[in-house]
């Protein structure tokens, strides 16, 4: 597959259970919580799927400074906003690509530093979704927002099919978040009910 | 630990006993100068001027100009379009205990478009000064910090020039955080070093294509330790030609004189006849200036251009207190120049080992000194884990 999504980031830090990469000034929609990524691995033998979890911008005191000031000028935010503190974006790993295979465990080798962080296109979004195995390497992360996690990249992965599609998607999904979460009823509630919620198309008649 | 605090102690217990001693005479001295300028600006300036005259050339110190010396002025109104330039640099010295010599001037510039709501633009030119001839004085001893300091004057005023230039677009503030004399106190025995002689001439020609671009240029200093109307004060006073109360400063008089966002009068920097014929070639003038926070004087150093249009001084004063308002009263471009040009110890190291690894790619193998080295040893203490 050689379609690339757009270029997000760089990698600064990574292991096998994820990747932290950095950029300048984040665009309207690009990176979003949730959304899947990739980045090369294995000297480009494959390619490791990530699931950003979080996006943070560091300060220091000049930037704390600032925003305790009273008069600023337009000028003066625009700097501060331009300043070289890099947005920091996190991936969990849900899996990888090697040649035209998606496997959906951790991957043999994280991508190396300096790797570029692309966005994945709809049709990779929909091709990586085709199995659901990556729900549970989201159920058992740790220190991150796993069900907003789950549910955000689930309606991206329905968004990824044609609109035909995206309730057989979801359904299917929930299925298997079911199943995986049949022991903590309270907790399958909320990850269903906020899959299903705002949009009509996916709630049921029964 | 190698400072013994239990014998720094006392020597810091009596520090605080004398400092507030000090801040009780320096009110009696403050209280007393500000009488001494009021009377000495009722005197006829021309008496004044013959009065310097006096001292044969011998003396450095303030001289007036046509402003009355006691007077303050109002802000004058705020641009609504203004162009800020600001420069600063930074340096990594020649170090012989380390393991290739060489040294780096790094110099760091802004322009912000106040009134415009763009992002500014900035610029970060580094320079590894690493041949022989770079490295050497005419004596062919290795580089003192001194000069490089007064080549990364050269750079910075250069910078400035440079983004006049390009961004050609009125009105134009350019900003250093230093005074204008490069010259000062850089001197071997009177001679003047040819690498000495090609910084100033570059600078001087930056001056010059900044005075042709009409730019506002200014030297902002931050708790400036001058005592040039003190010194006129005490020779006008008491034909005494150095300043009459050890440790007061001007600033310290004019923190009691300004009000917020007032500047002073403008004053003419009168140097003595030993000073080098290219610094007593380029007139500097000064004013200080109250920048609304809190106790913050800057001493505001301008050239001859500058003093000569009106619209000019009013550009630097709005323009200063514009660039002051958000920080506490340091210009926002010196502080993004200074990050700009700011070299860290890490990023000192790594380029340090960036040049290890060329020259071993070049199949050279280079070590730092072993003195350098035994330093190394002493710094990384580690913990015993269990």
């Amino acid at each position: 597959m050689d379609d690339f999504g757009p270029l997000i980031g760089l990698v600064t830090r990574c292991s096998s259970r994820g990747f932290v990469g950095a950029m300048r000034l984040p665009e309207t929609d690009l990176p979003v919580f949730g959304a899947f990524c990739k980045a090369e691995a294995q000297r480009g033998h494959s390619n490791v799927i990530g699931l950003i979890y979080d996006i943070s911008i560091e300060d220091d005191e000049f930037a704390r400074q600032m925003a305790i000031a009273e008069q600023l000028e337009p000028e003066n935010i625009a700097d501060q906003q331009a300043r070289l503190l890099p947005v920091e974006i996190s991936a969990l790993s849900v899996g990888y690509l090697r040649g035209d295979q998606y496997l959906q465990t951790l991957p043999p080798q994280p991508p190396i530093s300096m790797a570029s962080i692309y966005s994945l296109s709809m049709e990779e979004v929909q091709a990586f979704t085709t199995k659901l195995d990556f729900i549970s390497l989201i159920l058992s992360a740790s220190q991150m927002p796993v069900d907003d996690l789950l549910v955000a990249a689930l309606r991206q992965a329905a968004q990824a099919r044609s609109t035909d599609e995206q309730r057989s998607f979801l359904l299917e999904a929930g299925r298997e978040c079911a199943r995986l979460l049949a022991r903590d009823l309270t907790r399958l509630e909320g990850v269903i009910f906020r899959l299903t919620e705002r949009d009509d198309r996916f709630t049921t008649d029964s | 630990m190698s400072l013994d605090l239990l014998q720094v102690l006392p020597q810091v217990q009596e520090l605080g006993r004398d400092a507030v001693l000090r801040v009780k005479t320096k009110a009696d001295m403050t209280r007393d100068s500000l009488q001494v300028l009021h009377e000495i600006a009722e005197m006829d300036p021309h008496h004044l001027l013959d009065t310097v005259e006096r001292t044969a050339g011998q003396w450095r110190g303030a001289t007036p100009t046509t402003e009355r010396m006691d007077e303050t002025f109002p802000p004058p109104p705020m641009q609504p379009q203004l162009n800020v330039i600001g420069s600063d640099g930074s340096q990594i010295y020649v170090d012989r205990h380390s393991p290739f010599l060489y040294f780096l001037i790094n110099i760091g510039s802004i322009w912000i478009r106040y009134g415009s709501g763009s992002p500014p633009q900035t610029f970060s030119h580094p320079h590894i000064f690493h041949h022989e001839l770079q490295l050497r004085d005419d004596r062919g001893q290795l580089i003192s910090a001194a000069i490089i300091d007064k080549l990364r004057d050269a750079e910075e005023m250069h910078e400035l020039a440079n983004l006049a230039e390009r961004f050609s677009g009125k009105p134009i503030l350019a900003l250093l955080d230093n005074n204008l004399q490069m010259h000062n106190g850089v001197f071997l025995r009177n001679h003047v070093s040819t690498l000495l002689g090609n910084a100033f001439e570059r600078y001087q020609r930056s001056m010059d294509r900044l005075r042709k671009a009409g730019v506002a240029l200014a030297g902002f200093i931050d708790r400036s330790q001058s005592s040039d109307l003190l010194s006129l004060m005490s020779l006008a006073k008491w034909n005494e030609g150095d300043n009459r109360y050890p440790g007061l400063t001007d600033r310290d008089v004019f923190l009691n004189l300004l009000p917020p966002r007032h500047r002073s009068a403008i004053f003419q920097l009168h140097l003595p006849i030993n000073a080098p014929q290219q610094q007593r070639d380029r007139t500097i003038y000064f004013i200080y200036l109250n920048t609304g926070s809190g106790d913050q004087i800057a001493r505001i150093e301008v050239p001859e251009w500058v003093v000569m249009d009106p619209a000019l001084m009013e550009l630097v004063h709005a323009g200063i207190l514009t660039e002051c308002q958000a920080t506490n009263g340091f210009p926002y471009s010196l502080i993004r120049a200074h990050e700009l040009a700011v070299v860290t110890d890490r990023e000192r190291q790594a380029l340090d080992h960036w040049i290890t690894t060329i020259c071993l790619q070049h199949g050279l193998q280079l070590q730092p000194s072993q003195k350098a080295t035994t330093k190394r040893w002493l710094s990384r203490p580690r913990h015993h884990g269990l």
